[in-house]
């Protein structure tokens, strides 16, 4: 089949621990916030997977539609293991980059008038699930988009 | 034979003429999996498993398959169109933690508008239902060869966690259940997960980025068309996107505007949790609550009190986290907690040790009510969420608030006050979650709210989802073609011959078509299905004759001609 068998979580810890050590002095220098970072602040350095031909970049931002692999450095630029929401924030990565093919497709007008319109994985709804306080578990229903900050807990019970 | 699912009470028979009835073609949706995974892993992964609640397959890889077609059956057996729908499935190892993951993802790969047979010009849907409504499928060819991947011929992909496992290190070693019956224990109901992201693939849900209102291309879609704001008396495809972006916080007042969904919503929501305030006259009125999932259940006649406001001495004295150290004056009345800090059953737990006779918990968050999630089986009073603003309206009156938490049988729990179901609007955007899904008030609960809860079985129900598929232009399939689609439809083939026929005896009398889309032959066929011997089938259809002649279903010289037969007739 087409789509590759290596597990795209190892392919992002791979990639991105392979990256992350290059990219993070960099990253740091770009992402530190002007009145030098609020607490809990943590640095992202992030290797855009989706243009295979070009060398991995830092950003700054991640620009809407662009979403990508993530390694995780602390405050001395050190790999340190994601955040739980860090870890949902790439599987986000993973689904994008398991759909790169439909980024790339633009609106179709068919010559009967019918538009067509090849949709991106931030369009999947997505089950997240979690384990709550009396050790089961619940999910819920969130949207795969690479901007938004993961959905915590959304059904504590609190 | 006909297939009988079960006799309805004779008593409650409703005779409706054969003749009455259209002759209309129908055809299941014919729903095919393109199962993308390599050799040797997800759908195809060859570790022996034990067959499991209904499940016969012995590996992994067999049992995926099956649950999925299980799933795919069920909507199957629900639509009607003539364009088979191909679902492209995959289990990929996505990430995971011990604590939380991603189960799996789905949704329409394509969307069209404008095409052949579109019912609203300008509107996106989504591929399968657009292939319905056209008539014929808008992307023709053999199904795509990987995962989402060019020609993009399949319909809706689903994507789901392989890393589910039995892993320590993945949601604490839950693993999936492959099982057909929704009884899952504590591990992960495949079954109702996949149900309820094939019902968005389907057309559940919208288009629109809550958080900026826009659609894709400016353009709004089907599903938003009936997406509808009490207090701008808008639905959300005319809207601006700024007044969109303005009606996915509207918590409580974004409604489906569909008939089918509207018309159904009383068969499958309760009534509906109130707080009536009595006393002073500045609050008084009914405020929006929520039930406890634990506890007392709510009655109709409910809890009535004077309105305490706890203090446990400690932190947020009104956070009910500690034992209650105004007992003396909670003692007898309801006890009125914030959220926040602890779990829900501590805090009524701590309000019913003080001996509250009752408990409210107000939010702590703008929106709707407190959710009131949790188990605790010592809980013996009643308790309700309210809302951030009900709670400081109380609040404010305190001392001297009387009220009564009830059940309002005149509305629905789930729905406004002109029987609209509600959408799932929460006071902060939650991508993804926000009105692509019925709100989370609704009790019981539904297969489509955002969170999925342990009471569903969407092998047996899949509620309001197919009236609001239905909305949106799907048919609901009627395989008989009697009026009664498959999912309300007692006797799914009906026999609805003119007259009555047993073992070939033309009785001559009408063949009506009775309660829930059984005809009398369908019933005298139960009787035959049923019997161990000829007397019993007799005995049986004398019975079932004499109840539908008593109902004035049928007529007395019917009821004779069809016993006639049936006493000549070779059954069983």
């Amino acid at each position: 089949m087409p789509h590759s068998r290596v597990s795209i979580s190892q392919l992002a810890l791979g990639v991105a621990a392979g990256c992350a050590l290059l990219l993070a002095p960099a990253v740091l220098r770009a992402e530190q916030p002007a009145d030098g970072a609020g607490p809990g602040a943590e640095q992202t350095a992030q290797v855009v997977a989706q243009a295979p031909a070009a060398a991995p970049t830092a950003q700054t931002t991640q620009p809407a539609n662009v979403q990508g692999l993530k390694a995780f450095v602390d405050e001395e630029g050190r790999l340190r293991p994601p955040t739980e929401a860090e870890q949902l924030q790439v599987t986000r990565g993973e689904l994008a980059a398991l759909g790169a093919a439909v980024r790339q497709q633009a609106p179709v007008k068919s010559a009967d008038g019918t538009l067509s319109l090849v949709l991106d994985t931030s369009y999947l709804q997505s089950a997240v699930a979690h384990v709550g306080e009396d050790g089961k578990i619940v999910w819920d229903c969130v949207e795969h988009t690479a901007d938004a900050p993961v959905q915590s807990v959304a059904r504590e019970e609190k | 034979m006909a297939r009988f699912h079960r006799i309805p009470a004779f008593a409650a028979l409703l005779a409706l003429a054969l003749i009455a009835l259209p002759a209309l073609p129908a055809a299941a949706a014919n729903i095919i999996i393109n199962n993308v995974d390599a050799p040797g892993v997800g759908f195809n992964d060859p570790t022996p498993v034990a067959p499991i609640g209904g499940n016969t397959g012995v590996t992994l890889g067999e049992q995926r398959l099956i649950a999925f077609q299980f799933a795919a059956d069920i909507w199957g057996g629900t639509l009607d169109s003539d364009v088979d729908i191909v679902v492209q499935a995959t289990f990929q190892p996505l990430n995971c933690t011990p604590t939380s993951g991603t189960l799996g993802s789905a949704g329409t790969i394509q969307i069209f508008s404008d095409f052949p047979g579109a019912p609203l010009a300008g509107h996106w849907y989504h591929s399968a239902l657009a292939n319905k409504l056209a008539g014929f499928d808008l992307t023709p060819g053999p199904p795509d060869p990987g995962l989402l991947q060019p020609p993009f011929n399949d319909d809706i992909v689903a994507f789901f966690n392989g890393a589910v496992n039995n892993d320590p290190n993945c949601l604490g070693g839950a693993n999936w259940y492959y099982g057909l019956d929704n009884n899952p224990g504590a591990d992960i109901d495949f079954l109702n997960v996949l149900t309820h992201e094939l019902g968005h693939g389907l057309g559940f849900a919208n288009f629109i980025s809550e958080d900026t209102g826009a659609g894709p291309l400016g353009l709004p879609d089907v599903y938003s068309s009936f997406t509808h704001d009490n207090t701008q008396g808008l639905n959300w495809n005319v809207m601006t996107d700024a007044q969109r972006q303005l009606s996915a916080v509207n918590t409580g007042n974004v409604v489906w505007d569909g008939a089918n969904v509207t018309t159904k919503a009383p068969e499958f929501l309760g009534p509906r949790p109130v707080l009536t305030i009595h006393s002073p006259a500045s609050i008084a009125g009914n405020y929006e609550a929520q039930t406890a999932a634990f506890g007392a259940p709510l009655t109709t006649a409910g809890v009535t009190g004077d309105v305490v406001l706890v203090d446990d001495g400690t932190g947020t004295p009104s956070d009910g986290c500690e034992p209650i150290a105004n007992a003396a004056q909670v003692a007898g009345n309801i006890a009125l907690i914030d959220r926040g800090t602890c779990a829900f059953t501590i805090k009524v737990a701590n309000a019913e040790a003080a001996g509250a006779v009752a408990a409210i918990v107000a939010n702590n968050v703008a929106g709707g009510p407190a959710p009131m999630g949790g188990t605790d089986p010592n809980i013996t009073i009643s308790s309700v969420g309210i809302t951030l603003a009900a709670g400081n309206a109380i609040k404010g009156e305190l001392p001297g608030v009387n009220a009564t938490m009830k059940l309002d049988a005149s509305l629905l729990a789930g729905g406004d006050d002109n029987g609209r179901v509600r959408l799932y609007a929460p006071a902060v955007v939650a991508l993804g979650s926000s009105i692509s899904h019925f709100d989370t008030v609704a009790t019981p609960n539904l297969l489509m709210e955002p969170f999925i809860n342990a009471d569903l079985a969407a092998a047996t129900s899949t509620d309001l989802t197919p009236y609001l598929l239905e909305d949106e232009g799907w048919m609901l399939l009627d395989s008989d073609g009697d009026g009664f689609p498959n999912i309300e439809d007692a006797c799914v083939d009906s026999d609805l011959s003119p007259t009555v026929v047993i073992d070939g005896c033309n009785s001559h009398a009408a063949n009506v078509l009775v309660d829930q889309g059984c005809s009398v032959s369908d019933l005298v066929g139960a009787c035959g299905d049923s019997a161990s011997n000829h007397g019993q089938f007799v005995a049986c259809t004398a019975q079932l004759t004499f109840s539908l002649w008593r109902d004035h279903t049928i007529s007395l010289r019917d009821k004779v001609r069809i016993l006639i037969c049936a006493a000549f007739a070779d059954i069983p």
